[in-house]
């Protein structure tokens, strides 16, 4: 049987306001979940905005500093969260040698310390509920070094470690870890002879991974943990 | 294997770094090594000039983007180029999740990623120059397995796979080799604090298929094997070296 029902369920995407994110938002409100993300705007340690969405209107819930636990006061009135998703995407587009020592920081904050900290602060929520799925996007480019930003390639394998490991400890909670390691989406560079390499003759959509993504989430993928799925249109085969 | 190197072991002054700084200075290669223990590394120095060779020793912090670059440089002026770089500098601070604060967190990221970052970052400049380079660095099978360390050291070493790719793929065609060693269990005074009792070390022993845990010399041949022209094909790889253990049990 077909279990996408979503109804009851509390998904938290960190980045709520870029194309893949909004998808994702799209998708799982449809599904009938009701939606936490990350306001884009300001990225700083001190003032996260959490944004809160429910059928078809969204508002912000308050702001929280990721060193203390304000977050957790923050949604008091909303102490469940079921579902994570770690959508959080720094990349420099630059050569090894002219990343600058603040760039590389302000890269691995948004890719990891951000992700990092917003679990430690949510998973003990989800460990009382004794269920949940998080799920973190990642990118073939820890793979294949897609095009050679060492920022972008070391947080994505950084993420894949860190699904196995977190898998390992949440297990014996229901906690259930996983990845997506997504594909080029087009951009400006992208050209029509990129496709070569893809057997599926197509470039990722954010479809493709907000559907992967609800996959993941669901009791049908509730044997699956600790794995990095691969929405590539094929062009990995390892 | 060939004619003398200059070779920058990064993290030398203990444990995999050290073994390989002895057996390199015992070849007549030219040794420059760092480490953040000042005192280890100057023991360091003594110990390999009581068997008549010379080996540099350099005080370094690799969370420090100025000393690394300084280091660098140093080693360029001394001479002339640099041929090998084995980056074996990192910390484990093992905890359980919950256990893991921020700081811990960052810090590990700090040594352990973005110390390989900057190492990077500051001869790709040198061998590009050259023409030629080859970096070895040193992982861990715990970004394979999850296992061991603790959450944020898997995740800091796991960040090694996709630089050592993104370097691989655009410094490839520049005579520039990059691949990584991936130990799991190596004797090193680490070693004698995570398994104690002669019954943790049997149990350990059990799980490892080739039945012994991985030497000191396991790894520096590794390293030695990527380091040289025996294995010039290959190229953005990960080295498991675990005796069998992570897919045969
Ligand atoms: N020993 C094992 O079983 C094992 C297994 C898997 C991976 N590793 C990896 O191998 C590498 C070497 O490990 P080891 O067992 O030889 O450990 P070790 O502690 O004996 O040696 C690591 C060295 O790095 C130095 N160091 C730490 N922080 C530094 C900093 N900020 N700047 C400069 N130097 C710094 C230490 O002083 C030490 O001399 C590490 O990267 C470790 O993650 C070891």
């Amino acid at each position: 049987m077909l279990q996408l029902d979503l109804r009851d369920k509390v998904v938290f995407v960190f980045d709520g306001e870029h194309a893949v994110g909004e998808e994702i938002i799209k998708l799982f409100s449809e599904a009938g979940a009701k939606v936490l993300f990350l306001g884009k705007s300001n990225l700083d340690e001190d003032s996260l905005v959490l944004k809160y969405k429910e059928d078809a209107s969204s508002f912000e819930v308050g702001s929280f500093n990721l060193k203390d636990n304000s977050f957790l006061k923050v949604i008091q009135d909303q102490i469940q969260v079921d579902i994570i998703i770690n959508n959080m995407e720094a990349m420099t587009g630059k050569d090894v040698m002219d990343i600058s020592p603040e760039e590389w920081e302000n890269g691995l904050f948004t890719n990891l310390h951000i992700p990092f900290q917003l679990l430690k602060m949510i998973l003990p929520l989800m460990k009382n509920q004794e269920e949940g799925a998080v799920i973190n996007i990642s990118s073939t480019s820890a793979i294949d070094g897609g095009d050679g930003d060492v920022l972008y390639a070391a947080s994505k394998s950084a993420l894949e470690s860190m699904n196995k490991a977190l898998s390992r400890e949440l297990g014996p909670y229901n906690i259930r870890v996983n990845g997506l390691s997504v594909g080029s989406i087009p951009n400006d560079k992208d050209v029509e002879s990129d496709l070569h390499s893809i057997p599926l003759n197509r470039f990722a959509t954010p479809t493709d991974i907000a559907n992967a993504a609800l996959f993941l989430s669901t009791p049908m993928a509730g044997y699956i943990s600790g794995q990095t799925i691969l929405v590539d249109g094929g062009k990995t085969l390892l | 294997m060939g004619k003398q190197k200059t070779v920058l072991v990064i993290g030398g002054a203990a444990g995999i770094g050290k073994d390989v700084v002895i057996n390199r200075a015992n070849k007549g290669d030219q040794v420059v090594f760092t480490d953040l223990n000042n005192k280890a590394g100057n023991a360091l120095v003594e110990e390999i000039a009581s068997s008549g060779k010379n080996v540099t020793f350099l005080q370094h912090d690799v969370s420090s983007w100025e000393n690394t670059k300084e280091i660098v440089e140093k080693t360029v002026n001394k001479y002339g180029k640099i041929d090998i770089l084995i980056h074996s500098a990192g910390i484990t601070i093992q905890k359980p999740f919950d256990e893991i604060t921020y700081d811990t967190w960052k810090k590990t990221f700090s040594v352990n990623l973005t110390g390989l970052f900057y190492a990077v970052k500051a001869i790709i400049p040198e061998m590009l120059e050259n023409k030629r380079g080859n970096i070895v660095i040193i992982g861990s099978g715990s970004a394979i397995t999850g296992t061991g360390g603790g959450v944020h050291y898997a995740a800091s070493k796991g960040g090694a796979f996709g630089l050592m790719r993104a370097i691989a793929k655009k410094y490839s065609h520049f005579g520039i080799r990059i691949n990584i060693v991936a130990p799991r269990v190596i004797e090193t005074e680490m070693l004698n604090q995570l398994y104690p009792t002669e019954s943790s070390r049997e149990k350990l022993l059990s799980k490892i298929p080739v039945n012994k845990i991985g030497t000191l010399s396991d790894t520096t041949n590794a390293i030695n094997f990527l380091a040289s022209e025996e294995s010039d094909y290959i190229q953005g790889q990960v080295l498991l070296l675990d005796g069998g253990r992570t897919y045969l049990t």
